[in-house]
């Protein structure tokens, strides 16, 4: 399969797990570009042992995780609701959905693990594997990511 | 909800986010070598020899003077800082003091509109560890000493690892803020913070008032969360805060430009872009000391055509003399605080809304009578008409 075949069927899947990561369009498509990147330079190793969707993402989330916890992320992320890097300038996505809108308002260490969890039905054990933490810390974060999407949902959800 | 539920609503939410023709287009162009691919950045040995011997000098100086308040603005990029930005800053306004920490608060700036600050908390004894606000045990170490210093992608010792070989024996998180963050008095606000080798933590703080105020008597509230110890995978915040706080007057007139200048430009007439299917009908700047306050108010004229851009529209301010080749090169420089917003003011969604109010700021060096503005679409980066904007001192 070549990339771009790659990119058309895969795209818009790595794309939202990006923007579900980041919480910001252009970053999303930073790391999105950085993933295809990636995955060009390794296709000749893909052996087959996973789906490829799943390597894809597997890419991504490392590749999203690594901006999360950059220094410099932290900042523009505090400071620049619209753009600098480049030649952004995306607000928030317009339709209305609260549970995205929850989602993406949670602090990265808490993004994370709900993107992990729900976005990409992740277990605590895989999820500690890729995050390098303990079990114990991952169940930790996502009972206070939980905590806060309830108070933003207004007890809406119980999840 | 249950987690299937709950991660059907996610799935949904984000459905409309798709790859753009143009970032297909941009990818393949990385992977073919015609674009740079966005990494981190790679610096030649040279270059991080030349980088090293300031990066030395930067840290020397930060451990004698502590991190202030430029230090932290200076890592935005496009960020224009006026010469004698420092001046109107207050220095040394109050100091507050426990058994655990003194705390000075060092910089402070108002000017109506936002307050910037800086607060360094020193630790008495030099076993106590201090966190910035979002830091947790577990994240690398180096978060907590950006400034002055390249990161270092060999070192991926945890924060807790850290405090345990330097012999920490217990940890705080540090929290600043005014009286407007609990009450919801804040439109947005920024926090930061950069621990300095001789244990003093500096935390900055911008924040960013819903209301404008020549004038308002607030609170300083500083918080230390203790980590439970010793330090390792189930040390958690304990949960019970050591706070120290004191009345604090924020003062426009004290962070004031004196100038016979005027303090407010308007536009003089309305003026429409068709291809976005809006008319902009007001532009307002106001000058302050460090920067220019935007504000653009525009109605939809035609829904239809306002449509395409799905709720996605800026008005770039941008400089017509620079190549439109790479667009996002002609934007005129931001102010200190950055960023930026679109509000509807006769709806509370969007969709529903005819009128918006667009706000930002600009460098003070981007004060003319004459502004060129072009329509764009965040989402699909469209761009749309461009436009000059003649502006007046406000009445």
């Amino acid at each position: 399969m070549s990339i771009e075949e790659l990119i058309d069927r895969y795209g818009d899947d790595i794309l939202r797990l990006c923007t579900a990561y980041l919480g910001e369009r252009q970053l999303a498509e930073d790391a999105f570009q950085e993933t295809f990147v990636k995955a060009w330079r390794n296709l000749a190793s893909f052996r087959g042992e996973s789906e490829i969707k799943t390597w894809l993402s597997r890419i991504a989330v490392n590749t999203c995780r690594d901006t999360l916890r950059a220094g410099w992320f932290r900042m523009w992320r505090a400071s620049q609701p619209v753009d600098e890097l480049e030649n952004l300038s995306a607000p928030e996505s317009p339709r209305f959905s609260p549970v995205r809108d929850a989602v993406l308002a949670l602090p990265g260490k808490y993004r994370e693990v709900v993107v992990l969890y729900y976005y990409q039905n992740m277990n605590i054990r895989e999820m500690a594997q890729l995050l390098r933490l303990s079990p114990n810390s991952v169940s930790t974060r996502l009972r206070r990511a939980r905590a806060q999407l309830q108070k933003q949902l207004k007890g809406e959800i119980a999840l | 909800m249950k987690k299937e539920a709950f991660a059907s609503q996610l799935h949904d939410g984000l459905s409309d986010v798709r790859v753009s023709p143009r970032l297909r287009r941009r990818t393949l162009d990385a992977i073919q070598g015609k674009e740079p691919v966005i990494m981190k950045k790679k610096l030649s040995v040279g270059t991080v020899c030349a980088l090293l011997i300031l990066a030395i000098a930067a840290v020397a100086l930060a451990a004698a003077t502590h991190a202030g308040m430029f230090d932290f603005i200076g890592q935005y990029q496009g960020t224009y800082i006026p010469e004698d930005a420092q001046s109107y800053v207050q220095n040394d306004v109050l100091t507050l003091d426990n058994k655990l920490v003194s705390v000075t608060l060092k910089e402070l700036y108002y000017d109506g509109h936002v307050a910037r600050m800086t607060v360094d908390v020193t630790p008495k004894d030099p076993h106590i560890l201090l966190l910035g606000v979002d830091a947790a045990l577990d994240d690398n170490w180096q978060n907590l000493v950006r400034l002055g210093r390249d990161w270092d992608e060999n070192d991926g010792r945890t924060i807790a690892e850290y405090a345990a070989q330097q012999g920490f024996t217990s940890a705080y998180v540090v929290n600043v803020y005014l009286d407007e963050v609990r009450n919801g008095g804040l439109v947005s606000g920024v926090a930061d913070y950069n621990l300095s080798e001789d244990g003093v933590l500096t935390h900055y703080a911008q924040s960013d008032f819903i209301d404008i105020q020549p004038a308002r008597d607030t609170r300083l509230h500083v918080s230390l969360t203790p980590y439970s110890t010793p330090f390792g995978q189930n040390s958690v915040r304990t949960g019970s805060p050591v706070n120290l706080e004191a009345p604090l007057t924020l003062d426009a007139s004290l962070h004031t430009r004196q100038t016979d200048a005027p303090t407010a430009y308007e536009s003089t007439e309305p003026i429409d872009f068709p291809n976005a299917g809006v008319r902009v009908d007001s532009l307002r700047i106001d000058v302050t000391a460090q920067e220019l306050y935007v504000t653009i108010d525009y109605t939809v004229t035609d829904p239809n055509v306002y449509a395409a851009t799905d709720c996605g529209l800026w008005f770039e301010f941008i400089n017509p003399e620079i190549s439109d080749a790479e667009p996002y090169k002609q934007r005129l420089a931001s102010g200190l605080s950055g960023g930026g917003s679109v509000m509807p003011l006769d709806s509370e969604t969007p969709e529903k809304a005819t009128r918006f109010r667009q706000q930002e700021t600009l460098g003070l060096n981007e004060l003319r009578d004459t502004y060129t503005l072009r329509a764009y679409d965040a989402w699909e980066k469209n761009r749309y008409d461009t436009r000059t904007v003649q502006v007046q001192a406000a009445p």
